[in-house]
């Protein structure tokens, strides 16, 4: 005889929002429950992806490789470079990383949807577990290129700060700002292609609108434009505690991190809301 | 006695046939979802309609419950819902205990990892821990029966080992209720087999099964309750035979709908083929146009033709199947194996070909024609028209069912299509006889 519950799970028409205690607390328990799942979910990716290439983790380095390499060729007189406290293709090097970094964990929910559509049509899983895997590679990934990134810091001489120690926990609130933004956009892309196809032309201008191959400008236009960028000041906010050890526009900083914390638990909610909705459109 | 493991009530859903309007109804629902506003549910809004209506019914603990009906009817939509996939419109579900579900094999599979990787993935997916996917790997690695290929990568595998291998995975979930859509359809009938015999462990050890098939042997045979659903609503629940019957019933009613002979359209391509079979009748002994005939009673299968160029020798082929075409026919019948040879054929004529008490047993059952060349020439036999589906009919009996002692019986004797005149005996004393085709013929 199977044990079953007293007490059966039971779908209604109502939104869950009408009672928040319970939804918050089925979002702890899935969250819980997804960990599993989601460490599969990386595993599963992660060989999949370098299984059937010759050069195998090399490709994490290769592209960010490439991209320094244009940038440094093509040092643009487009912008006027003011002087950065630190070797300039340092300073590239760091501000493409983070930024690929970033582009890779606002793309990974939105990844991770349309490539498990199927599974998530039919399977009943915790719907966390998806996202918590496509940041798992992001962060996989970015392990690799802080490989490469504290290799440069060494050869370029730069004086070991105490304050490093605590960049990859701001690199981590750069993953969340860049998560956070693909995880509210997620439920539409499924949706709406036009998301997905809208998104690389977005993210190239944006690029430029953040301080990556030169620092923000004194004063203009961009510099204002630069400033509103809640990329700003995270990326350049990581790249300074990397290769200083302090961080000049910490407040700013704080700002960003609190918010994007706050606007993770709405988008959170978005998503799990969403998902019943999107399946039955994505399937009907 | 106890309380339902499921209770459905009132459950209704819709679903809207557009594609971009269906996207802008999901924006909408997300948007009044979110922001707390109670959309008129009940009422259809433009291009939508009901795939489930006021559903009600309740399962009980160890119970087989089965889900009839014809594509579309809502059975899948009304196992998401179960599932907990998609939310109802109105009413509700209430499920206890652990929900497991065989709906789609294999899922999420990727094709360049092993086997043993696969099962890892997969296994968690459906919700196993990681301490039960290292205790049942080697039991889900044997159930599969794949041999050396489970560190192979799956891409590597034939189809049925890819079926296969997804089936021992969820096979060794351990849910309390267990959803399955339509896996009989797939895989061999060993596959099928064990299949069921899984189910039937299952069952044993108290679990309570949700069935979806579209086969009503499989259904009548392992549910001890059977559902029909028909355009989203419940036509009949209740005792599987009866509401088998019904379904069967329905279905026959459907399918003939247009008048006894069924006559095929031209097909597309017909200005290539030389010749054509244009229309298929079916007549009893009396010469009337039939598609129910009873146990034994004579069937004359009367085709017509038209020949655009004079074919030289051709031979004419029909092919009798049970209601699984493509399977293998039941009977080939060709007038080449009777030594049987036309001239030649120009323009339309007909032929016929008449079965003489033919001992099938009551079932649905398919007839397909061709005409053939000739088997001698170098790329084997080739077809002036090859073999399609020309006519449907159906064998009945009113007498055989109630000879027949409790439902598995029937449906055993309804799965297999053949009848054999018989004789039991028991310590050499004659206790029964079967005799199915009647002596005397109209």
């Amino acid at each position: 005889m199977k044990q079953s519950s007293p007490e059966g799970v039971i779908y209604t028409p109502e939104s869950q929002l009408r009672s928040p205690g319970r939804l918050i607390g089925t979002m702890g328990r899935d969250l819980i429950a997804s960990r599993e799942l989601a460490w599969r979910l990386v595993v599963r990716d992660l060989r999949a992806r370098y299984r059937q290439t010759a050069f195998g983790f090399l490709w994490a380095f290769l592209p960010v490789l490439t991209a320094l390499v244009f940038q440094l060729l093509n040092q643009s007189q487009v912008f006027e470079v003011r002087d950065t406290r630190i070797p300039y293709p340092l300073f590239v090097m760091f501000g493409t990383i983070l930024w690929q970094t970033f582009v890779d964990s606002l793309n990974a929910p939105i990844r991770a949807l349309t490539k498990n559509k199927s599974m998530l049509a039919k399977v009943n899983f915790p719907r966390e577990a998806l996202i918590l895997g496509a940041v798992g590679e992001v962060l996989f990934d970015l392990g690799i290129r802080a490989v490469l990134l504290v290799g440069f810091t060494v050869w370029y001489g730069v004086e070991p700060q105490l304050g490093m120690v605590l960049a990859p926990f701001a690199a981590l609130l750069l993953v969340l700002l860049g998560m956070m933004i693909g995880l509210f956009l997620a439920p539409f892309a499924l949706l709406y292609e036009d998301v997905t196809l809208a998104l690389p032309p977005i993210m190239t201008v944006w690029m430029f609108l953040t301080p990556v191959v030169f620092p923000v400008p004194a004063s203009g236009l961009l510099s204002r434009v630069m400033h509103l960028n809640p990329a700003t000041s995270i990326l350049a906010g990581v790249r300074d505690l990397a290769t200083t050890g302090g961080m000049p526009g910490l407040s700013s900083f704080l700002v960003v991190s609190g918010t994007t914390f706050v606007a993770l638990m709405g988008v959170w909610v978005i998503y799990r809301l969403s998902i019943p909705i999107l399946i039955e459109r994505i399937t009907a | 006695m106890s309380d339902p493991v499921i209770r459905v009530e009132g459950l209704s859903k819709k679903f809207c046939n557009r594609l971009r309007r269906a996207l802008w109804y999901g924006v909408k629902d997300l948007g009044s979802e979110l922001l707390l506003r109670r959309r008129p549910r009940d009422q259809l809004r433009r291009d939508e309609f009901w795939a489930l209506k006021d559903v009600s019914f309740e399962v009980s603990p160890q119970e087989t419950f089965g889900l009839i009906g014809h594509n579309g009817a809502g059975k899948s939509t009304l196992l998401k819902l179960m599932n907990g996939l998609i939310r109802p419109d109105t009413g509700s579900i209430m499920v206890r205990g652990r929900v497991g579900a065989l709906i789609e094999l294999g899922l999420g599979f990727n094709p360049v990892l092993t086997g043993r990787e696969n099962i890892q993935v997969n296994a968690a997916v459906l919700g196993f821990k990681k301490s039960d996917i290292k205790r049942k790997m080697q039991q889900i690695i044997d159930f599969a029966e794949i041999g050396d290929f489970i560190d192979a990568p799956v891409q590597s595998f034939s189809s049925g080992m890819k079926v296969r291998l997804g089936f021992a995975i969820a096979a060794h979930l351990d849910p309390d209720v267990l959803l399955v859509d339509e896996i009989l359809s797939v895989g061999d009938s060993s596959f099928r087999d064990r299949c069921v015999s899984r189910l039937n462990n299952f069952k044993e050890e108290g679990g309570t099964i949700v069935f979806v098939s579209h086969n009503s042997l499989a259904v009548e045979a392992i549910c001890d309750r059977v559902l029909l659903l028909d355009h989203g609503q419940v036509v009949e629940v209740g005792d599987p035979s009866a509401v088998v019957e019904r379904y069967e019933t329905d279905s026959r009613q459907k399918s003939f709908i247009a008048g006894q002979s069924l006559r095929l359209s031209p097909q597309p391509s017909s200005d290539e083929s030389v010749i054509e079979i244009v229309s298929c009748e079916l007549q009893d002994s009396e010469a009337q146009l039939r598609n129910e005939f009873n146990i034994g009673e004579t069937i004359e299968i009367r085709l017509s033709y038209h020949a655009r160029e004079e074919i030289k020798r051709p031979y004419f082929d029909v092919a009798l199947y049970r209601d699984n075409w493509p399977a293998d026919p039941i009977s080939y019948m060709s007038t080449l194996e009777e030594g049987f040879e036309i001239e030649s054929v120009l323009g339309s004529g007909s032929f016929s070909c008449l079965i003489h008490k033919p001992n099938l047993a009551p079932g649905p059952y398919h007839l397909s024609a061709g005409v053939r060349r000739t088997t001698t020439t170098q790329l084997g036999s080739k077809w002036y028209a090859p073999l399609r589906p020309v006519a449907k009919f159906n064998v009945s009996s009113s007498d055989l069912r109630n000879r027949m002692k409790g439902r598995r019986a029937a449906s055993l004797t309804r799965a297999a299509p053949l009848l054999l005149d018989h004789r039991w005996s028991w310590n050499d004393r004659v206790m029964a006889v079967g005799d199915y085709v009647p002596e005397h013929d109209h």
